[in-house]
């Protein structure tokens, strides 16, 4: 499936647990015992995984960051952190949006 | 990469990770134990149902990891119960000496989500382990408990503490650690505490021994090694939260004798969190720290526990770290550190 197609949502199970003070978010994953650490661009992308489009939440990233990030810059960062999400698990991609419904 | 390591320093408004000393219960009857187990305390411990509160409390105020230790976890029948209540929402991590661990347990353990358990040895040979633990035979069974928790696919990192009667086996350790399956091994410093601090004479090293014992070590290909001393002087007291059998609040476990934020029975877990003293160790005001700890750990001067026992002040450096030991001898506590009262304090910073 196209990066472009489907839509995009946290995995189920999933623990956020936001600590301002290093403006990051830790995450717990259940099935795999492990914390990740995400930075506050990794934090925003994870959060607008909402089981929305890759659209949507290019619209919602580039919103909070550009300016200062150029545009082309933050899809290809996007991307990339999507990616590192589904390798470890932390996002799902059902067939279609309606399956979200 | 995204996906981060840890970052370092962090001041945190509220705990991150708490190591619940669970129990003060244990089958054996170690000669250094920190938590003096099986001494009568006068006060019973925590029920399962007071520590599902409790926990439950903490991971409201956003606690995300655990690491329970003892005593012996295991040898509470009600531990499981425990850990399943919390592994599926915080990462979940075990101590124990793996004395009573079975398969049949280990696959319990990695049923409920636990994520890794730690199993202390005492030396890497059947008479120093047991000489330690004064149960003949203990050897083989926490052997046999790393054997079991790695064949259910448990990762589990096998502990020592370094002691004049098993420096001479480190080497060993590790290759013992290898070949038992163990996917990590660590090796940890001596703290003043409980029997240790009765008999710390007879098992301290100098910190010139220390190092040159862990200047010595090839490590197996494969077995990852950690030590907790500098540059790695990361310490749990900054940033940690811990709790003792009978519900202290006690900011680490190797604070257990020096403070007391408060008991979380009767006092809201957060409260206790911002007791004074404890702001006062998070802010990490010390009066001189070592740069490399700084800028790796983000401890600014190491162990307040170690620091504290040495120096009797909480801003003092910590002595394990060579840059800041100033010529201190670590054989030998302070004549208060071995004459003070042994229990835990009733109320903060003594």
């Amino acid at each position: 499936m196209n990066y472009r197609d489907g839509c995009y949502r946290k995995a189920k199970g999933l623990r956020l647990r936001p600590v301002p003070e290093l403006k990051a978010c830790c995450v717990f994953t259940p099935w795999e015992p492990r914390l990740y650490w995400l930075n506050l661009n990794a934090w925003l992308a994870l959060e607008l995984c909402d089981g929305a489009t890759w659209t949507s939440i290019e619209v919602g990233y580039l919103d909070a960051t550009c300016p200062p990030m150029l545009p082309r810059r933050a899809r290809a960062q996007l991307r990339a952190t999507l990616e590192d999400f589904m390798a470890a698990g932390l996002v799902e991609r059902p067939e279609s949006p309606a399956q979200e419904l | 990469m995204t996906i981060l390591q840890p970052p370092a320093s962090p001041q945190l408004e509220q705990p991150l990770k708490l190591t619940v000393s669970f129990t003060a219960a244990c089958n054996l009857a170690c000669r250094h134990c920190y938590a003096r187990c099986n001494e009568a305390k006068g006060r019973p411990e925590l029920t399962a149902e007071q520590w599902r509160r409790v926990l439950g409390e903490a991971m409201e105020a956003g606690v995300i990891s655990f690491y329970f230790e003892g005593g012996e976890p295991f040898a509470r029948t009600d531990f499981l119960e425990i850990l399943g209540f919390v592994a599926r929402r915080a990462l979940t991590r075990v101590r124990t000496n793996g004395t009573l661990m079975t398969v049949d347990l280990a696959r319990r353990v990695k049923s409920v989500g636990v994520a890794s358990v730690y199993v202390d040895l005492m030396g890497a040979r059947p008479d120093t382990h047991d000489w330690f633990t004064g149960v003949e035979g203990s050897f083989e069974r926490t052997c046999e408990g790393v054997r079991a928790l790695e064949r259910e696919g448990v990762p589990v990192t096998t502990l020592i503490v370094l002691t004049r009667q098993n420096a001479g086996q480190i080497q060993e350790f590790l290759e013992l650690s290898h070949g038992l399956g163990a996917k990590e091994a660590a090796i940890l410093r001596l703290y003043p505490i409980g029997r240790a601090r009765e008999s710390w004479a007879r098992f301290a090293l100098t910190l010139n021994e220390q190092m040159d014992v862990l200047a010595g070590l090839r490590h197996p290909k494969g077995l990852k090694v950690m030590q907790s001393w500098h540059p790695n002087n990361g310490n749990c007291c900054w940033q940690m939260a811990a709790v003792n059998p009978w519900g202290d609040s006690i900011g680490c476990a190797y604070l257990r004798e020096f403070v007391n934020y408060g008991n979380v029975l009767s006092t809201p877990f957060l409260e206790t969190w911002r007791h004074p003293l404890y702001r006062e160790l998070r802010a990490g005001r010390v009066d001189h720290s070592c740069g490399e700890c700084s800028r790796r750990e983000g401890t600014h001067g190491g162990c307040r526990a170690t620091a504290f026992a040495f120096h009797g002040r909480w801003d003092a450096p910590d002595p394990f770290d060579e840059p800041l030991n100033d010529g201190i001898d670590l054989r030998e506590l302070p004549g208060w550190m071995l004459q003070e009262s042994q229990g835990p304090q009733t109320e903060a910073g003594s």
